[in-house]
């Protein structure tokens, strides 16, 4: 008998690695017929080949059924990926019946599956739709699209909301047990037991370490399917972004020499306007240099000191005593995933428009804004990693929660919060480099002017200056870092 | 038995070398403390000037005839030498040294400071100690006070507000804050309450019906710029890399390689890829923006993908480099089998790791016209289209989020060495465990 691998978790993994590849595939396709097309018939360049909604679903059920085909014909990449194979009971490569009828099974029973789980979905779109429309004021209703009743009286209102929760909860009763239902008979089996489809079939879902020998000696990569299919998605990768980014070769080497102007100016810096007032920005390139510095001093200062006590609300060892206060640790740490996805330049030109284009105050913010999500991480991931004995030894001394965070906490954390932000100011002064192209002050500000102008050679100034100022940064930063920890 | 004249040579250290050297220290730390000192007043002066609402300082600090620079200098450098002479200054804590003499009388001190501007003045004794048999200067030989290592416990005993250089550098903490403040033009005057509600109450109201399409497929196209800056990069920071790696750079002209290939990767490597993007797009035209920001991101991916990986490379096992040599083998096979298979996963993870900086570098390099998604969610929020904008800033979030997640728990397992097998790729022999 052979040991198996957790059965649903491994086969749902596999069929949607493969999905999504098959599907991506077909995503690269659409694109080059888009790019071919006008090359064969007579259309404009930028015409699009039609892909109407019912071409979703014919897409995905295609995809899908072509998945399932090459999961049970041969090892396919998410079976590959994930080490699983389909044998025999005895560990051999299944014959050729076996493998017809568990395609024909998994045919009938994956997409009635998946059809299950978005209907089970609907409970959930019409709770939505109920908050919504009271939210609005538009109505009561949990059916997307539809306003039942209108907004009365508060006592009827609410009398509908209940009628509405209920029937909603009626629903979501119905379609859940046929979810479980469906689930029930053709997958959510015990470990150790066959799916469905293994059944019908007469086969097993293996590791593929656990198979017979002749089974497991590898054949090179290019020898099977799922290799030759990694080399077909990296190449039509390859090919798919050239067309979508637009590469153009030719352009870019006949360009260089149409451009020399810009090298002429980029290879003479011009530092007139170091210490001399350019006349229109009433600032010199020094001056702007300075505010640089300062603005991501600032920046750093000001996220410092906010992400200091947020740290704590965002660790999980603090946090995890009771209901109320990890759900503040979800907040907070979701509240920092976001504010750090949102990139310094875009946080800079959304808080230029309330504060001022153009003003260091701006970029201050903006800075300040992604360093205290930044550090706010990293400050929570060290109080998380901190040495739990002496906590422990000050809890059973009872002290108080506050006790325990000044005196077991902070003396631990204090040497590489020092160092984080070391090297957060060595970052900010990157950023603050270019922040003034968006709207900050800065040298950026500098920048972006004989961009416009273009003065390539005060240009070519600035950019040297800006390479020195980071390197000098990276440099202390680094000196400093090291002593520090 | 060598001659006398290579003894000397051969000793420990010349005494002018010796000399040389004592002298360095003190003139480091004057140079420290003036740094400090006028770093100090500048930015005092520029606060209280602003602090005060002087209009116009700088014509009053410029003008020669309320206060010349010269004066200044020379006031500052009078200071350094009595905080010099009568304490312990900032340049002698960084430096780790104090001023130390037979006993602690005051007139010794005072003697010191008066010897110490003579020299000064004169600068003939401050270089007194190239000469001087006991290499001493003027200042040190009349008053007995010379610069000794500070002794361990000595800066342990006193608390830093009990100090002078923990006062000034209390002092330069609290100055550039108030300066920093003025010179960033930190004023909540200058918020506008009414735009920042406006503008969060429609960022919530995202627009989905009208910007979805078309924002994913600009996100396509933003993933694909990271990814093919990242494809194009990986061939030529890997071979950049092995020149560019310290312990292969033997013999002088390898070395030579190396340093201009490490100095110029660095250059690359602190111009930030939106400068580059300038650069690029006035070179293949805004007409093909993603094309811009494809180069700007490939270049500076190649410069920092190289650093990561020599720097990997440093760091290699040499046991199987040494045994593959060895056995005979010629320098192609040295590196692919004694090197690449330790460095395979390092890597991809690497590589990885660049591809999600990538991706978010490609959502704001946009701003200056690189193409992808930034550069649409730029025009929206400069024409104050909120809604379009709140659609594509939860994409980007999203985004990022995926890929950091993904990247990150990819590299775990690179890290952890459940990676990719560098025999499955390279078609060598493989080494199973049979039960």
């Amino acid at each position: 008998m052979l040991p198996r691998r957790r059965f649903p978790k491994t086969r749902f993994l596999a069929l949607g690695i493969d999905w999504i590849a098959l599907l991506y595939l077909s995503l690269c396709v659409y694109t080059l017929i888009n790019h071919w097309y006008p090359e064969f018939v007579a259309v404009r360049p930028s015409y699009k080949v039609p892909f109407p909604p019912y071409a979703w679903i014919i897409a995905l059920g295609a995809t899908l059924a072509l998945a399932i085909l090459w999961e049970n014909t041969g090892v396919s990449l998410g079976f590959r990926a994930l080490g699983a194979r389909v044998v025999t009971p005895e560990g051999r490569i299944a014959p050729a019946h076996q493998l017809l009828s568990r395609t024909a099974v998994d045919l009938l029973t994956i997409p009635p599956t998946l059809c299950a789980f978005a209907i089970a979905a609907a409970p959930l779109a019409g709770l939505w739709t109920l908050f919504r429309g009271i939210a609005q004021g538009t109505g009561v209703s949990f059916i997307p699209g539809v306003t039942i009743w209108a907004v009365g009286p508060w006592y009827l209102t609410l009398g509908y909301v209940i009628l509405a929760l209920l029937a909603a909860a009626l629903t979501a009763a119905l379609t859940w047990s046929m979810l479980y239902g469906v689930l029930r008979a053709f997958w959510l089996r015990r470990t150790g037991e066959r799916g469905f489809a293994d059944q019908i079939a007469g086969t097993v879902l293996a590791s593929s370490l656990d198979v017979q020998a002749e089974l497991r000696t590898r054949p090179q990569w290019y020898r099977t399917a799922s290799g030759l299919f990694v080399l077909l998605l990296i190449a039509s990768t390859l090919y798919v972004g050239w067309i979508i980014t637009e590469i153009d070769l030719p352009k870019l080497f006949s360009r260089i020499g149409v451009t020399d102007y810009l090298w002429r100016g980029l290879a003479r810096p011009n530092f007139t306007h170091l210490f001399v007032q350019e006349p229109i920005l009433t600032d010199t390139i020094g001056g702007a240099l300075v505010e640089t510095l300062f603005m991501a001093l600032m920046a750093t200062v000001v996220g410092g000191l906010f992400a200091f006590p947020l740290s704590f609300l965002g660790a999980r060892n603090l946090m995890n005593r009771g209901p109320i206060s990890y759900a503040i640790y979800t907040v907070m740490r979701g509240l920092f995933n976001i504010a750090r996805s949102i990139e310094t330049i875009i946080w800079a030109t959304i808080i230029a428009v309330v504060v001022g284009w153009g003003s260091p105050f701006a970029g201050v913010l903006a800075l300040a804004a992604h360093t205290v999500a930044a550090l706010g991480k990293l400050f929570s991931e060290q109080v998380e990693s901190i040495d739990p004995g002496p906590l422990e030894a000050m809890r059973a001394a009872g002290a108080r929660e506050w006790q325990v965070v000044l005196y077991g906490v902070i003396p631990q954390i204090i040497p590489s919060y020092l160092a984080f932000t070391m090297y957060r100011w060595d970052i900010n002064v990157r950023m603050s480099t270019v922040i003034g192209l968006v709207g900050g002050g800065g040298i950026g500000r500098m920048l972006f002017y004989y961009k416009n102008d273009g003065r390539w050679s005060e240009l070519s100034a600035v950019i040297i200056l800006m390479v020195a100022i980071v390197w000098l940064m990276d440099y202390t930063s680094g000196r400093v870092r090291e002593r520090i920890t | 038995m060598a001659p006398d004249g290579l003894n000397d040579l051969l000793k420990p250290k010349a005494p002018w070398l010796r000399a040389a050297s004592g002298m360095r220290k003190s003139l480091l730390v004057l140079l420290t403390d003036y740094v400090t000192l006028a770093y100090l007043a500048t930015m005092t002066w520029f606060a209280l000037s602003r602090l005060a609402g002087i209009q116009g300082f700088r014509a009053v600090f410029g003008s020669p005839a309320v206060f010349p620079w010269w004066g200044a200098v020379l006031v500052l450098l009078e200071a350094c030498l009595v905080w010099e002479s009568f304490g312990k200054s900032i340049g002698m804590r960084l430096l780790g040294v104090e001023r130390v003499g037979p006993d602690e009388r005051i007139t010794r001190r005072l003697l010191h400071l008066a010897v110490r501007n003579a020299a000064l003045l004169s600068i003939v004794g401050t270089f007194a100690p190239l000469w001087d048999r006991d290499a001493r200067s003027w200042a040190s030989r009349a008053s007995g006070l010379h610069l000794g290592e500070t002794s361990p416990q000595a800066s342990e005993r006193i608390a830093w507000y009990r100090t002078s250089w923990g006062w000034c550098l209390a002092l330069i903490i609290v100055v550039t804050l108030i300066s920093g403040v003025f010179l960033t033009e930190v004023s909540f005057k200058r918020f506008n309450w009414n735009a920042a509600t406006k503008m969060i109450r429609r960022l919530f109201r995202p627009d989905w019906a009208g910007e979805l399409a078309s924002g994913i497929e600009l996100l396509l196209e933003t993933i694909f710029m990271a990814l093919m800056a990242t494809l194009f990069a990986i061939p030529i920071a890997f071979s950049l890399s092995f020149l560019a790696a310290r312990n292969l750079a033997t013999g002088p002209w390898r070395r030579g390689i190396y340093t201009i290939l490490r100095v110029i990767l660095s250059i690359m490597r602190s111009i930030e890829p939106i400068v580059w993007a300038i650069i690029f797009i006035i070179i293949v035209t805004p007409r093909r923006a993603p094309f811009a920001g494809v180069l700007a991101l490939w270049i500076h991916s190649i410069s920092d993908l190289t650093k990561l990986y020599s720097e990997r490379l440093e760091s290699i096992d040499q046991g199987p480099v040494e045994a593959i040599t060895a056995t005979g083998a010629s320098r192609l096979q040295v590196i692919l089998y004694g090197i690449v298979p330790q460095i395979l996963n390092p890597y991809l993870s690497f590589t990885l790791y660049r591809w999600d900086i990538n991706v978010r570098m490609a959502t704001v390099i946009g701003v200056v016209g690189g193409g992808g998604i930034g550069q649409m969610l730029y025009q929206y929020i400069r024409l104050h289209y909120w809604e379009r904008a709140a659609v594509l800033i939860v994409l980007v979030i999203l985004t990022v989020w995926v890929m950091d997640y993904t990247s990150s728990k990819l590299r775990q397992r690179f890290e952890e060495g459940g990676g990719v097998r560098a025999a499955d790729l390279m078609a060598l022999p493989q080494v199973r465990d049979v039960k």
